[in-house]
C-alpha cells in the first residue's frame, strides 16, 4: 500500500499520495469515512509525476490538475470532443449533443437547459420522491436486496421513463428497455474507452441491436406525443428541437431521450448507497437529519466523480501545464484527482459529507460541456438516497454475498453488486 | 471568448443567471449586470435563464449589442465612476455585492419603466 507515496507522485504539485497507514491526510475532527483510502485506490493508476503528462499506454495526455483541466474543459476553441470522428458514433448518437460544437452545440445546450433545468427538477422532485419511496419500500419487505441493481439503477430508469411521460407501469417496456439499455451501456463504454470500437464488433453489432428493440417499443409512443402532446419531456423536446434543426424528426427525439434513462446518477448513486453501508454514523446522521442529504451528494459527486475520465482531442497546438500539445494528440481529463485539489477543497482526500464545497468540482464536467442534467441528477440522487433512508432503520452490507462490490468502469465508475440487508 | 450581457438587462436585473453561474461571475452594476470575461467558463448556463433573453456568446452577438463586448469588459478594467481603481478579476461576485455604478455606455442608456421588463419565471 504505501507503493503509493513514490517520489513521482511527490513531486505532483497538485497531488498527494493516499497515505494508507496514518490519519496524515485527514485532520477534521470528524472520524475519517471507511471509503477514504478504498475510492482514492481506484484511481492511483492515473498519478504522475506532473499534473500534465504523457502516458506511452493510452497515447496520450493525462491531465489530473483543477486548473489544466478546468483550462481544457472551457477552452473550446483548442480542445473539444472526438465523438463524432469515433466508428459508429453517428450510429449510437444520431444528432445529439455530444455530436455538436461551435453555436448548434450551444443553441442544443441551451434548449436542453431550458427543459432540463432547475425549475423542471424540482417539478419532478415529488414524484420521484413517490417512486423511490415505492421500490424502496418493496425492497425492505424482503429483507435483502442488490442496491446497485435493483434499486439504484432500476429507480434512475423509473424516474427518467416517468418524466419522459412513458408508462412505469407498463411492465413489458420496462422489461424490454432495462435488458436492452444494459447492452447499450456496454458499447457506449467501449466507443469512448481508447481510440473507440469498431462498429462491426460484437459489442457494437448486439448494441445496434439493442438500440433497433429499444426503439421499436419506444417510437410508436414518441410518434403519439408529436400528434397529441401532453405535460411531459417527451412532448416539450418535439416543441423545442426544431430551434436548433428546422427538419426535428423522431429520430432526433429519441436521440435526446437516452441520457434520460442511462447517466451519471447511476454511478454517483450506488456509490453513495455502497458509502451509506459502509459508514453506519453518516448514515445515522443523514437519517436523523435529512437536510444534509444535499450535501452528502454534492460530496458524493465531488469525492466520488463518477464520470472520470473525459476525453478532448487538441485543435491547435498549444502549451499547458508546462507542456507541449500538438493539434490531434488524445487527452483524458481525471476528474477525480482535479476535485481533490488541496487549493480548492480543505483535506480533499477525505470524505466529509458535512463540508462546505469551497470550488466548483467537475463532476459535472466544465464549460461549454457543463452537464445539461445536473439538477435533474442532483435531485433524483437526493430522492434516492432520502427514500431508502426513511424506509429502513438500517441497511448494510450482506457478510453472507458470495459476491463482494468492487469499482470498476473507465468512464462512468462505480461499485457493484451491493448485496444488502435492509431493515425496516 | 465569453458570454456577454447586452442592453435588454438594463433596468430589469432579474439576477437568474447570478443563481445559475457555477463560478460567480456575473456582477452587478446600477441598471445592469455584467460578465467577466476572464472569470467566465463559456458553459452558457446563464443564457436560457435570462427572461429577458439578455445574454449571448460573443460570437452570436446581434450587430446592435456589439458594443457591450467591449462594455462588459469596461466595467472590470476602467475605472467606474465614483471608484479608485479598477474592478479587475474579483474571483466571485458575491463577496462584491451590488456596485450601484454602471459604465458610462450603459448609464446614457434611456430609463425603462419596469412594466417593459418581462416578469422573472414567465
Amino acid at each position: 500500500m504505501s507503493d503509493y507515496r513514490t517520489d513521482a507522485i511527490h513531486a505532483n504539485q497538485h497531488e498527494r499520495p493516499f497515505d494508507m497507514t496514518t490519519d496524515a491526510t485527514v485532520d477534521t475532527p470528524r472520524a475519517r469515512c471507511p471509503i477514504d483510502d478504498e475510492v482514492g485506490a481506484t484511481f492511483h493508476q492515473w498519478l504522475g509525476d506532473r499534473s500534465v503528462y504523457w502516458s506511452d499506454g493510452r497515447d496520450a495526455w493525462i491531465v489530473t490538475g483543477y486548473a489544466e483541466s478546468a483550462r481544457i474543459l472551457e477552452e473550446s476553441d483548442t480542445f473539444w470532443r472526438d465523438i463524432p470522428q469515433r466508428d459508429g458514433a453517428s450510429e449510437f448518437w444520431g444528432r445529439h449533443l455530444l455530436m455538436m460544437e461551435g453555436r448548434d452545440h450551444r443553441k442544443m445546450h441551451a434548449v436542453h437547459m431550458q427543459l432540463t433545468g432547475e425549475k423542471f427538477a424540482e417539478n419532478i422532485r415529488a414524484r420521484a420522491r413517490q417512486l423511490a419511496r415505492d421500490l424502496a419500500a418493496r425492497l425492505v419487505k424482503q429483507g435483502r436486496a442488490e442496491l446497485a441493481a435493483d434499486y439504484v439503477d432500476t429507480i434512475v430508469f423509473m424516474i427518467g421513463c416517468d418524466f419522459l411521460g412513458f408508462d412505469v407501469n407498463d411492465q413489458s417496456l420496462m422489461d424490454v428497455m432495462l435488458a436492452q439499455m444494459k447492452i447499450r451501456a456496454k458499447w457506449k463504454e467501449a466507443l469512448h474507452a481508447g481510440s473507440g470500437i469498431p462498429l462491426n464488433s460484437k459489442i457494437a453489432q448486439d448494441g445496434q441491436a439493442a438500440l433497433a428493440k429499444m426503439a421499436s417499443v419506444l417510437m410508436p409512443i414518441i410518434l403519439k406525443r408529436r400528434d397529441n402532446p401532453r405535460d411531459d419531456l417527451l412532448s416539450a423536446i418535439w416543441k423545442k428541437g426544431p430551434s436548433v434543426y428546422a427538419d426535428w424528426n423522431e429520430r432526433d427525439v429519441l436521440s435526446t431521450i437516452w441520457s434520460s434513462f442511462d447517466n451519471e446518477t447511476k454511478p454517483l448513486s450506488r456509490g453513495l448507497m455502497y458509502t451509506l453501508c459502509r459508514d453506519q454514523p453518516l448514515q445515522a446522521r443523514l437519517r436523523g437529519n435529512p437536510s444534509i442529504v444535499p450535501g452528502f451528494v454534492e460530496e458524493g459527486l465531488r469525492f466520488l466523480t463518477p464520470f472520470r475520465t473525459i476525453r478532448r482531442t487538441v485543435k491547435k497546438d498549444v502549451e499547458i501545464g508546462g507542456q507541449k500539445m500538438r493539434a490531434g494528440d488524445g487527452i483524458y481529463v481525471i476528474t477525480p484527482l482535479a476535485n481533490r485539489d488541496e487549493q480548492k477543497w480543505a483535506c480533499p482526500y477525505a470524505f466529509d459529507a458535512e463540508r462546505e464545497q469551497t470550488a466548483t468540482h467537475l463532476a459535472f464536467g466544465y464549460g461549454p460541456g457543463y452537464c445539461v442534467g445536473r439538477y435533474v441528477g442532483r435531485v433524483e440522487a437526493e430522492e434516492i438516497v432520502g427514500a431508502i433512508l426513511a424506509e429502513t432503520s438500517n441497511f448494510r452490507l450482506d457478510p453472507a454475498a458470495a459476491v463482494k462490490p468492487e469499482w470498476a468502469g473507465e468512464m462512468y465508475h462505480s461499485v457493484t453488486p451491493i448485496h444488502a440487508i435492509l431493515q425496516k | 471568448m465569453t458570454y456577454v450581457v447586452t442592453e435588454t438587462c438594463v433596468d430589469c436585473v432579474h439576477r437568474s443567471c447570478v443563481k445559475e453561474c457555477p463560478v460567480d461571475c456575473i456582477y452587478e452594476g446600477a441598471r445592469s449586470l455584467y460578465i467577466q470575461p476572464e472569470e467566465c467558463i463559456n458553459c452558457g448556463a446563464c443564457v436560457p435563464v435570462c427572461p429577458e433573453e439578455a445574454i449571448y456568446f460573443e460570437e452570436d452577438l446581434p450587430e446592435s449589442s456589439l458594443p457591450h463586448l467591449n462594455d462588459n469588459e469596461d466595467f472590470f478594467t476602467q475605472t467606474l465612476p465614483g471608484r479608485s481603481e479598477p474592478l479587475g478579476s474579483p474571483g466571485g461576485a458575491a463577496p462584491v455585492g451590488r456596485l450601484g455604478v454602471d459604465t458610462p455606455m450603459v448609464a446614457s442608456i434611456p430609463h425603462r419603466a419596469a412594466t417593459l421588463c418581462t416578469e422573472a419565471g414567465e
